[in-house]
């Protein structure tokens, strides 16, 4: 039973992670119908923003909000200067635009800070919590963390007037031009938060999984996972979905003798094709109205 | 002073000025020029494909005429980008409700009062007393027009789980949050059945008595346009072929043809 409990911490804790990458991942979505490929090598490249800042003598906290500021102008930067150009374009120009940014992204961090796999300081430390070790001090925060993100843009995207016009441009930008949303801005707000969703993710994981270039991959296909299992259209259910995924995986490695570390992640991108087959729309996913 | 005040009043409302509209060779609105004056409501019919929701959309900058002007208060609209058309004070409904059918209700009319109170982004995220002002008189608006639209009961409902009807009158809530002093209704009649259909004539009427606004009705539903209109215009291929009150209008031999021919078609 401690094992069980244990892994299902375990798998809250990382599935986290996972439902910041798959938030990110909606939050793009709705804004312009097609999937951040890039999503985890900006928050890799944010991590690595964050370590320079941490390496220059800036302390951890003051570090961290600094690089969530930066990757949220990144964010919004990336969005008006790349793919307001492609609004119209089709889908294959956003396609090759992701796998350009996924590349440069990866390369230049590799360029600038090399392949070498560094340890990432955690502000929370290693030591197990609550004497029996059930979670460790690092995961622990990092939910706090993580809880602290989704409530706040909870109550950003339901109270506020600018939340109010950002998903009121995702759900008809036509109508929300009527009522004078400018829906360009807002959808590179949606970037901007993104961003920031994923500069987050990437400093709470590096610490478990250290800072290379290529630390995000295997995150963004769980992400991808979470997102799709919560259905695209729904913020919410992309972070259920996240969680979900994170337990499972767990779950999976611990009980089911053949999985092991090794085929986590077939398992995850097994469950993708899964949903996708029964419920195309996801779990939480509504089939869109079309009028004719 | 008085000849400020001669000069507002002979400025027309709306004035669409020899406006044309093609979609790869066919002609949606040919030479279309009209006016439009304050407090009126005027009936635009026509048979299915004369052009109606073309000029709408038009009217809110979705279609660049091909040649032509419009001037709302004197000011040039086809200036101006979409998001700006409301601050002229045009409001709409469409034909195919767009309502953001994932928000509720109170959220829909909500989005409406934006428009109203303008965006100030920095001064929301900071939380200022300003933001605050601002989107106090925001909900009270729409708390307002629920009561008005008697949408009380479904407030906090999604629009998209309502029934036609009422998604109509969300998105009629919503135009109207935006303050308008132009309000577009485009078939608001469709899919309602007879009474409710007679209800909403009376509710126009309410509206533009109590808000003094103007209304551009496009409607099928002859009984509601000949009844509430002030003066009624007919599309026909997108040529405008009658302008008048709805008695005469009604009796014009060329409109009665046009319905005939469309009948036949
Ligand atoms: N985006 C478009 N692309 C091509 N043709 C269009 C477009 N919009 C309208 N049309 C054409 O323009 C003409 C006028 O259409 P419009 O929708 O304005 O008619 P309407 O009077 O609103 O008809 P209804 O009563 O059926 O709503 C039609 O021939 C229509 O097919
Ligand atoms: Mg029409």
């Amino acid at each position: 039973m401690e094992l069980f409990t244990q892994q299902v911490l375990a798998g809250i804790a990382t599935g986290g992670i996972y439902a910041l990458m798959a938030l990110a991942i909606v939050m793009i979505y709705q804004a312009i119908h097609h999937l951040n490929f890039a999503q985890g090598e900006m928050g890799m490249f944010s991590a690595f923003v964050a370590w320079q800042l941490l390496l220059w003598g800036a302390p951890y906290w003051l570090a961290f909000v600094a690089t969530i500021a930066l990757s949220f102008v990144a964010g919004v930067l990336i969005e008006r200067i790349v793919f307001k150009p492609l609004r119209r374009a089709p889908v294959f120009s956003h396609l090759v635009v992701f796998v350009a940014l996924f590349a440069i992204f990866n390369s230049l961090a590799g360029f600038i800070w090399d392949f070498t796999i560094k340890p990432f300081p955690s502000p929370f430390g290693t030591t197990p919590l609550f004497g029996a070790g059930l979670i460790g001090a690092h995961q622990a925060g990092m939910l706090v963390v993580i809880a602290v993100v989704l409530v706040a843009l909870f109550l950003f995207l339901r109270t506020t007037r600018l939340g109010l016009a950002l998903r009121a441009a995702a759900a008809n930008p036509e109508s929300a031009r009527l009522v004078g949303v400018r829906v360009g801005w807002m959808m590179a707000l949606g970037w901007g938060l993104a961003s920031a969703i994923g500069a987050v993710a990437g400093m709470m994981i590096a610490p478990i999984v250290f800072l290379e270039p290529n630390m995000m991959l295997s995150v963004l296909l769980y992400g991808f996972a979470g997102a799709v299992l919560g259905g695209l259209a729904s913020p919410g259910g992309a972070v259920f979905g996240g969680f979900l995924v994170g337990v499972l995986e767990n779950l999976a490695a611990t009980y089911v003798p053949v999985v092991g570390s090794e085929l986590k992640l077939p398992i995850a991108l097994l469950l993708i094709v899964v949903v996708l087959v029964l419920r195309p729309y996801g779990l939480f996913g509504r089939k869109p109205v079309e009028r004719v | 002073m008085v000849a400020a005040t001669d000069k507002r009043e002979a400025t027309p409302l709306l004035s669409v000025d020899d406006v044309a509209v093609t979609f790869g060779g066919i002609s949606a609105l040919n030479g279309l020029s009209f006016e439009m004056q304050r407090g009126e409501i005027l009936g635009l019919i026509g048979p299915n494909g004369s052009g109606k929701t073309t000029l709408f959309n038009c009217l809110s900058r979705f279609y660049m005429p091909s040649s032509g002007r419009i001037h709302i208060s004197g000011r040039d609209l086809l200036s101006l980008r979409i998001s700006d058309v409301v601050r002229c004070r045009v409001g709409r409904t469409f034909q195919n409700v767009a309502a953001f059918a994932g928000l509720s209700v109170f959220d829909n009319i909500r989005i409406g009062g934006h428009a109203r109170v303008g965006g100030h982004a920095i001064a929301d995220a900071l939380r200022l007393p300003r933001s605050r002002r601002a989107e106090q008189a925001i909900n009270e608006v729409a708390e307002a027009l629920i009561d008005e639209l008697a949408l009380g009961d479904v407030a906090l409902t999604p629009v998209g789980a309502l029934p036609l009807a009422r998604q109509r009158r969300v998105e009629l809530a919503r135009a109207l949050a935006t303050d308008p002093q132009l309000l577009l209704l485009d078939e608001p009649a469709g899919g309602l059945n007879h009474e409710e259909a007679v209800e909403l004539g009376a509710l126009i009427k309410t509206i533009r008595d109590t808000r003094g606004i103007s209304l551009l009705l496009a409607e099928h539903h002859m009984g509601l346009v000949m009844s509430i209109s002030d003066r009624v215009i007919v599309l026909s291929f997108g040529r405008k072929i009658a302008d008048g009150p709805p008695a005469a209008v009604q009796n014009d031999a060329r409109v009665i043809e046009a319905y005939l021919d469309g009948r036949a078609a």
